[in-house]
């Protein structure tokens, strides 16, 4: 007997689901506006994403590890065709150690298949703006919004702590926002166990697609422009804040100051990392405090973007949980 | 340069290397797996008669000749891909350095692009460009040929390319020739009237037996 149809659909996983739902949206509203080849080729083209970087880094050392495993078994069919032994024959005949292998690597491209899949989302938020919201910005809603809940500007407040050393400081912190996630994701995925690794790359997508979901509802250029004449004194950093502003315009979109995703991925990421091991969280919980601090100090983000952020992570990581709880078959379970 | 300037493009270029690299690894070592399971299958399939009766565990004839057909095809993908040069990265490599008129190097990163048949009409422009600056006609000459076969691959700037290399090499009737299609294919006056220029002086130094 056939199954009803319902269970022929493939069991993916959430943030499968999520990257393929949004995948197919934009797809579609690109199509629409005839826009999708030149900017999907565009961003494939830059590549320069660091999540694309060290997950294909961690491939290519799985791949040494199978070219390593090649060499000792070429030599051992040397050996066996040279007249050797049962041993030699072992080694030569047996594949299950690269079917191991061949399946980790495997495992391992499909868990982060959806992390793949959303490096094109972050980009394509420009243009949802544009089909979407036209020219529109609401960093007044987000001023008010500040002086109401807060009764003031915190990136105009902080103005009194501006110093070279600490705009550098702050600088490498909000840079090393690039590097440090993927850095927890790998790290989660090497000292923890696989369901956490899994879960770690469902939140990341989650917050990811949310997040930018409200940069469409809500664009917004932040403080740095939109209170530029506010600021009476000027950041004064030097090569570390060059290298943070170059980078960032590389990669940011123009309209992404609501919520922070700088808080609120880093949020996130900081309770995986504990999840993982107390050593790791206390190791990345600086450079992401830094992070924190540095959205302000460098006008980035608005204070009600943190506030938002911070409610983003702890609302994704409660939805994360839930889902994994309610549907455990499709994660991998732990080892024994 | 500035130094913030001097950062940005250290920082852009540490970046197109990081990537570039880290392709180049990924597909070399695919490559060299499909290499190895590829010698190991060969290894075992020619040693048949020596190790079917001696050795337990020897794989059935039709499994062995399958993994030896699946390992030589993907070694074929694989190694294709493994040798076959990054086109954007040759690419912008190789118009930095015609960018600095560093022919030399700029040949290096054209000309595998070429070997390799890229599709890229410009790639072709711009080795052509790069040997004659260097004074080398006749491989000029066969790539830019090689240019306008393909789609676009034939325009004005071309044509007068192309006709330079064959003044270079004394054959000033195919000179003239070029000169002729490029003025028809230019739609800018300036250019037009620079062409005409050219392939006059032409005419004065080299005046045809008789005319």
């Amino acid at each position: 007997m056939t199954a009803p149809w319902p269970r022929r659909i493939p069991r993916l996983r959430l943030g499968e689901y999520l990257a393929l739902a949004w995948l197919v949206a934009a797809g579609l509203l690109f199509l629409a506006a005839g826009r999708w080849e030149p900017r999907i080729g565009g961003e494939v083209g830059r590549g320069y994403f660091p999540f694309l970087q060290v997950f294909l880094l961690i491939v290519s050392v799985s791949l040494l590890r199978l070219a390593l495993l090649g060499v000792g078994k070429l030599a051992a069919t040397w050996r066996l065709v040279a007249g050797g032994d049962a041993a030699a024959a072992e080694g030569a005949l047996g594949f299950s150690e690269e079917a191991r292998l061949l399946r980790q690597i495997g495992g391992f491209v499909r868990d982060c298949a959806p992390l793949y899949l959303i490096l094109f989302v972050y980009p394509t938020s420009d243009l949802l703006i544009d089909a979407l919201q036209g020219t529109r910005l609401v960093d007044d809603w987000l001023i008010r919004a500040d002086l109401a809940l807060f009764g003031g500007h915190w990136t105009v407040w902080a103005e009194r702590f501006v110093s070279p050393l600490l705009t550098e400081l702050l600088s490498l912190c909000y840079f090393l926002h690039i590097v440090i996630p993927p850095l927890i994701v790998l790290a989660v995925g090497l000292v923890g166990p696989r369901a956490l690794f899994v879960e770690t790359i469902e939140g990341f997508v989650l917050i990811s697609l949310l997040g930018v979901s409200l940069y469409v509802v809500f664009p917004a250029v932040g403080p740095y422009q939109a209170l530029a004449h506010l600021y009476t004194r000027d950041l004064a950093g030097g090569v570390l804040q060059e290298v943070n502003r170059v980078v960032i315009e590389a990669t940011r979109v123009p309209r992404d100051a609501f919520p922070s995703l700088h808080v609120g991925i880093s949020a996130l990421l900081l309770v995986y990392a504990f999840r993982a091991g107390r050593w790791l969280g206390l190791l990345v919980l600086p450079p992401i405090v830094g992070n924190w601090l540095a959205t302000v100090y460098l006008r980035y983000h608005y204070t009600i973007d943190l506030v938002a952020g911070f409610l983003l992570a702890a609302a994704v990581y409660e939805l994360v949980r839930r889902w994994t709880r309610r549907f455990p078959e499709v994660s991998p379970s732990p080892p024994a | 340069m500035s130094w913030e300037a001097a950062v940005e493009l250290a920082v852009q270029r540490a970046g197109f290397w990081l990537i570039h690299l880290n392709r180049v690894a990924a597909l070399v070592l695919v490559a060299l797996v499909s290499l190895l399971f590829f010698c190991r299958m060969a290894l075992l399939r020619l040693s048949r008669g020596r190790l079917a009766g001696r050795v337990a565990g020897y794989p059935p004839l039709p499994r062995l000749d399958g993994m030896l057909l699946l390992s030589g095809g993907l070694l074929a993908v694989s190694g294709y891909w493994a040798l076959k040069p990054d086109e954007a990265f040759y690419r912008t490599v190789g118009g930095a350095a015609f960018a600095e008129n560093d022919f030399r190097r700029a040949i290096t990163f054209y000309e595998p692009l070429v070997h390799w048949g890229s599709r890229t009409p410009d790639v072709y422009h711009q080795l052509g460009r790069s040997y004659l600056a260097l004074g080398r006609c006749r491989p000029a000459l066969s790539v830019l040929d090689r240019a306008f076969a393909l789609p676009g691959g034939e325009s004005a700037d071309a044509r007068v390319l192309s006709a330079v290399g064959h003044e270079c090499v004394g054959d000033v009737p195919r000179a003239l020739s070029d000169l002729e299609r490029a003025l028809a294919l230019s739609r800018v006056p300036e250019q037009q009237e620079a062409i005409r220029a050219h392939a006059e002086g032409l005419r004065r130094r080299f005046p045809r037996p008789g005319a």
